[in-house]
């Protein structure tokens, strides 16, 4: 998929970002909300076929 | 015709006909592809996991959309935009479903440990009498820098506290004065 | 070298093309998708940039964004810190679109390039906002050295920042950070006036000479803490902008005599006395920040940028009572004009380019989007049968001219789309200044609105003198300044009941363009940057002794300023408009075919 290539570059920004500032908390919180925000989007793409499923 | 001018008026001189076909095109693409999908679905439903019912109606929706979508796209016109509102309102529930036990784990309990704590990551409190809200910029941004999609935070020149209507240190302005030209 | 600069995902997207410094093409997305302040990625303008620079595949060697994502989303992070438990609903509103779209800047600029078939790029790179503001003020300024004052509502920290340039160099030297910021500030009222935040804060500005500053104590009372040097903290207690979904809350409401306006009812004295109020601490604020500008750098000239540099009051202000001798303001001061700064900070900045310093800006008069030729249009109207005329070169201007002073509304359709919020006579309504009852022509017949700002005006640069108190070129209509003495007319003063009746008063003898306080937002037109504009004008002006003329950007309200012949056709047929100029050709209304649309299409267009 064209975004995983991205999602390298991404966590590595996030990475540096946090190694730079010290901000290490954000690593885990961006982790977290990426996985959730892939579930919201897969939930809100599949609905239409859950809905025929059920 | 310029290019330039062409490319314009392609995207933006259409006409009700333009549209309708290109709505056509839209929905018989949208509705292929979920037809073929729900047929597949369907078919391992019945022959692998064996959900006989649930499969064969899975595979008779998903037959009805393909040929709707190949003979007849605009039939699919309806049923796909409700498709849509509700796969966007299921959205809109996942992400309330899925961010408020975040918020309730996380960001409440973070809040209250930094209030506790009186720390304000957003700086709110009023400014003593005599001091300047200006931060300084003590570093530069440059070539490296530019390629990272975040800048370095410099905490601690949010803390200082210089006086009002003090100037910004000379030596930051005699990093360009030394690069640029003579003054004008 | 090929630089493309974007701004994207807020509002005003847009994007520009750079090559080898020139700046070639810019534009804004609403433009082409005909959706006011369209937020998306510049998926149009980008192709329209690469198209008329010729951009060949794998040519681009960097595409520059005008801010830096990862700060701003931990900006939003710890703002949700902050005020948690508070800021639920903005918390799950921003998180999907940041997870779904605002941090994958780099694979959405891939991909658009791609689809755009201008193959792969070479960098990515990312300015801070304040940066980019900053660079799109001085770079594209005609000064070698100078100051520079950028101001809005938020980038990543910055709310305002102040910098030094010098010849290809910039430096930011002082910033103010979020949540104290001037633009929010004025949006705060803009929405409590019950005016639409990033849209109606001209509005404020207009609404401002009715009132009286009797609000002004309060506010710097409790609201802003203004220093001396400019900088200022806000009192966060009254405002709902970093937890809620509104900008004020109920305590702001019980310092200002009650709830917020809603939209679209009457307006009444407190909102002309809070526009008053909040417009005099904006200018006081500007003032205090040019002069520490001016103390800071030891310059004399001043560079602005920002959304609050689009407050021309404010500019006026600073050019009249303020320490620098001249002052350039970006015409795309606000975010679409960050896509052009950030692809002049990366040539200047960083690729070491240097400047060209000949006296003029770089901007070319704003004169950077698409442009239609005159066989072109001809074959489009002739494919449609609408009834037109062919003028030469002279002649069209002549007949303009003629029109405008026979009391003729003409859309004036020429050249290259303007770059910015303001049309400055390419995609411009045009009508005589003279006339007293022009302006609610305009309002009612065009606009189909009803409003208490007067028109601006293009005159003449060589002759605003004789009509305004103006000393210096205001070629992007972003200063104001007082119509001339002797052009004024007694008045007497309606009761304020009729805000409407007070605007339409004849208070000089261009009443169309003059403002409750005599004043008026100008734009010089200058032979160099506009020939055709410039010499309808001057042919105005041989016919009627007066070198000014209205000029009101060609839309109705609520729609972006059109930009295609196309555009142009249905923008003039849906209107009461007379005369359509669309390059050499001249359409008259009376000899158009009928014009048939489903349903009303004012139904589309969102209010303002």
């Amino acid at each position: 998929m064209h975004y995983l290539r991205y999602l390298g570059r991404l966590l590595a920004e996030i990475g540096a970002y946090a190694r730079r500032n010290k901000a290490w908390w954000l690593v885990p919180l961006v982790i977290v909300m990426l996985v959730l925000g892939l579930l919201i989007v897969t939930g809100q793409a599949a609905a239409p076929f859950i809905y025929t499923l059920f | 015709m310029s290019t330039a001018s062409r490319q314009v008026w392609n995207w933006r001189d259409d006409t009700p006909t333009r549209r309708r076909e290109a709505a056509v095109a839209r929905l018989r693409r949208t509705g292929l592809v979920g037809g073929v999908v729900a047929l597949v679905a369907g078919t391992v439903l019945n022959l692998v996991l064996g959900h006989v019912i649930v499969g064969r109606l899975l595979v008779t929706l998903g037959a009805l959309q393909t040929m709707a979508a190949l003979w007849r796209p605009h039939l699919l016109a309806s049923p796909l935009r409700w498709l849509q509102r509700f796969g966007q309102l299921v959205g809109a529930g996942l992400a309330w479903l899925l961010l408020t036990p975040l918020w309730l784990l996380v960001f409440v309990p973070v809040g209250w440990w930094l209030r506790l704590r009186r720390r304000d990551p957003l700086h709110r409190a009023p400014l003593a009498a005599g001091l300047t809200a200006w931060i300084p910029r003590r570093r530069s941004s440059d070539a490296a820098s530019a390629a990272r999609q975040f800048q370095d935070e410099d905490r601690e020149a949010r803390e200082l506290e210089r006086p009002e209507c003090a100037l910004p240190a000379p030596e930051l302005l005699a990093e360009v004065d030394d690069a640029g030209g003579p003054s004008a | 070298m090929n630089i493309l600069g974007i701004s994207a995902y807020y509002h005003d997207s847009a994007a520009c093309l750079l090559q080898d410094g020139r700046l070639v093409a810019a534009a804004q997305e609403e433009r082409f998708t005909r959706r006011k302040h369209d937020a998306a990625f510049p998926r149009h303008a980008l192709r329209y940039c690469l198209a008329e620079g010729g951009v060949s595949r794998d040519a681009v060697d960097a595409v520059v964004f005008y801010d830096k994502p990862v700060t701003k989303f931990v900006r939003i992070l710890k703002t949700a810190f902050a005020v948690a438990p508070r800021g639920l609903p903005t918390f799950v509103q921003a998180v999907p679109t940041w997870m779904r779209r605002k941090l994958w800047i780099p694979a959405e600029i891939a991909t658009e390039l791609d689809r755009a078939g201008a193959g792969r790029c070479g960098r990515v790179l990312f300015t801070e906002h304040h940066e980019a503001h900053a660079a799109s003020a001085f770079f594209a300024s005609p000064f070698e050295n100078a100051a520079i004052l950028t101001l809005d509502g938020v980038g990543e920290w910055a709310t305002s920042s102040l910098s030094a340039g010098r010849g290809n160099r910039l430096r930011l030297l002082e910033e103010i950070h979020f949540p104290h910021s001037l633009g929010l500030l004025y949006s705060a009222f803009t929405y409590f006036c019950g005016f639409r935040v990033n849209s109606g804060e001209y509005k404020l500005m207009g609404l401002a000479p009715y009132g009286e500053p009797r609000y002004e104590h309060t506010i710097r009372e409790h609201l802003i803490d203004l220093r001396e040097d400019g900088s200022f903290r806000l009192n966060l207690d009254y405002f709902d902008y970093l937890g809620g979904l509104r900008m004020t809350n109920a305590r702001f409401a019980d310092l200002f005599d009650g709830p917020p306006r809603t939209a679209e009812s009457a307006l009444t004295r407190r909102e002309c006395d809070l526009a008053r109020s909040i417009q005099a601490v904006t200018e006081d604020a500007v003032l205090r920040m040019a002069r520490h500008a001016h103390r800071a750098t030891g310059d004399r000239r001043l560079c602005l940028a920002g959304g609050v540099a689009l407050n021309c009051v404010a500019n006026g202000r600073v050019l009249r009572e303020g320490p620098f001798d001249e002052l350039w303001i970006q015409p795309a001061a606000g975010d679409a004009g960050g896509a052009v700064g950030a692809a002049l900070h990366a040539w200047h900045q960083l690729e070491g380019g240097d400047r060209v310093l000949d006296g003029q800006d770089r901007m070319a008069g704003a004169y950077l989007g698409p442009a239609f030729s005159d066989a072109d249009i001809a074959a489009w109207l002739d494919a449609r049968d609408y009834s037109y005329t062919t003028l030469g070169a002279g002649e069209l201007e002549r007949d303009a001219a003629r029109r405008i002073a026979a009391g003729e509304v003409v859309g004036l359709f020429q050249g290259r789309m303007e770059f910015g919020p303001r049309a400055l006579g390419n995609r411009s309504i045009v009508g005589d200044a003279r006339s007293p009852r022009m302006q609610s022509v305009l309002n009612l017949k065009i606009k189909y609105r009803e409003s208490f700002r007067p028109f601006a005006p293009s005159v003449l640069a060589e002759r605003a003198h004789e009509c305004f108190d103006l000393d210096a070129p205001s070629p992007y209509m972003l200063l104001t300044a007082p119509v001339a003495r002797e052009r004024w007319t007694e008045t007497k003063d309606e009761p304020f009941d009729d805000i409407i009746a007070t605007v339409n008063q004849v208070r000089s003898d261009i009443p169309a363009v003059t403002h409750v306080d005599q004043s008026a937002r100008i734009q010089t037109v200058h032979a160099e940057t506009n020939p055709r504009y410039h010499r309808i004008i001057s042919e105005f002006a041989e016919l009627t002794g007066c070198p000014t003329v209205i000029n009101t950007s060609f839309n109705v309200r609520g729609e972006p300023i059109v930009c295609t012949p196309s555009d142009a056709y249905r923008c003039f047929m849906r209107t009461e408009m007379d005369t359509l100029v669309l390059g050499n050709h001249v359409l008259e209304k009376s000899a158009q075919p009928a014009w048939n649309e489903d349903g009303d299409w004012r139904d589309d267009l969102p209010l303002d």
